[in-house]
């Protein structure tokens, strides 16, 4: 890959409270930009929203645009453990809004941490009762 | 107070110079990506995960990660050594059904010459196996991947475990116990 075409990671965390983007550098290491459902939003019901993530997908974008990132490949991620472990409802929004603001897309990965033991889910026995 | 933080922010970005990341020569001296960083120590112990597909240009192969840890920087190319592959979670579990058997071993092995590794085998049987034959499979699959390992070079090993060759091998020797329908090596971790 030449120089002036950019590869990073889009690191998609998507639980039903929040959706948070933080765009990386292909290593990890070294964060582009940090953006978040509750940064774009004022209620805090809404911070899972589809719109939410769409907003912070493409500020997101440009941030990532400006350093001179052209694409980006994604790891979507649950909260996972003893949490739900199927991504929230802003993961898809955000990368449809990421590929609608120009961004290439290179592969998109399921990275919910899985546990293989671990600890029990909250609830207990006779489940939760509201 | 958010301007001021920001301005900051694109302050450290400007002082990074990149680098440019190699794979190993064992996998062919090729580029990955540029990182920044402010300081060549900071590059070292940095991870980068390539699939098989980036490498080599194989479409099949597209579900094996290998993982590369930055070792050594020279001048603005920082040097990777391998540490590790995996095979994504998406592939394991497609080959999972009902009605059959998953069968994890891992094995503490040491090659040829002397480099302790890890390799974790995935048998899937055609179709449920009782656990005395799982025991079984998996004292064998130990004792073959030890035996098999101890006759390679490092090198030797990693590209067989990745490439599948390994894979195949303990198919063939394997399925005598009980009918298979894979064996993967899904995952590898070098040890020091």
């Amino acid at each position: 890959m030449a120089k002036d075409e950019k590869w990073g990671i889009a690191n998609i965390y998507s639980s039903f409270n929040n959706t948070i983007i933080t765009i990386t550098d292909i290593t990890g290491a070294e964060t582009i930009c940090q953006w978040s459902g509750g940064r774009v939003v004022r209620a805090d019901r809404q911070e899972a929203s589809p719109f939410a993530a769409m907003e912070a997908a493409n500020r997101a974008a440009d941030d990532a645009k400006e350093k001179g990132y052209v694409g980006l490949h994604i790891k979507v991620r649950a909260p996972g453990g003893n949490g739900p472990r199927s991504p929230g409802p802003g993961a898809q929004a955000t990368i449809r809004a990421l590929a609608r603001a120009g961004i290439r897309i290179g592969k998109i990965e399921d990275i919910t941490p899985i546990s293989h033991d671990g600890t029990g889910r909250p609830g207990g026995k006779r489940g939760r009762r509201v | 107070m958010a301007k001021a933080k920001r301005r900051r922010a694109r302050d450290t970005w400007k002082e990074k110079s990149w680098y440019t990341i190699k794979t190993p020569i064992a996998f062919g001296d090729k580029e990955i990506e540029d990182t920044p960083s402010r300081d060549p120590d900071f590059l070292i112990g940095r991870g980068v995960e390539v699939t098989m597909r980036e490498l080599t240009g194989d479409f099949s192969k597209q579900y094996i990660k290998l993982k590369f840890e930055v070792d050594n920087v020279a001048g603005d190319i920082a040097n990777t050594k391998f540490t590790g592959h995996k095979v994504t979670t998406d592939y394991v579990r497609s080959m999972i059904r009902r009605g059959t058997s998953r069968i994890d071993t891992h094995v503490f092995i040491k090659t040829k010459d002397d480099q302790k590794m890890k390799l974790h085998v995935l048998a899937i049987t055609t179709r449920r196996s009782k656990s005395s034959q799982q025991k079984f499979m998996r004292k064998t699959i130990t004792e073959l991947v030890e035996k098999l390992s101890s006759e390679r070079s490092y090198e030797d090993v990693i590209e067989t475990s990745v490439n599948g060759r390994m894979a195949s091998e303990i198919y063939h020797k394997a399925k005598k116990i009980y009918p298979l329908k894979r064996v993967e090596i899904i995952k590898s971790k070098v040890l020091d």
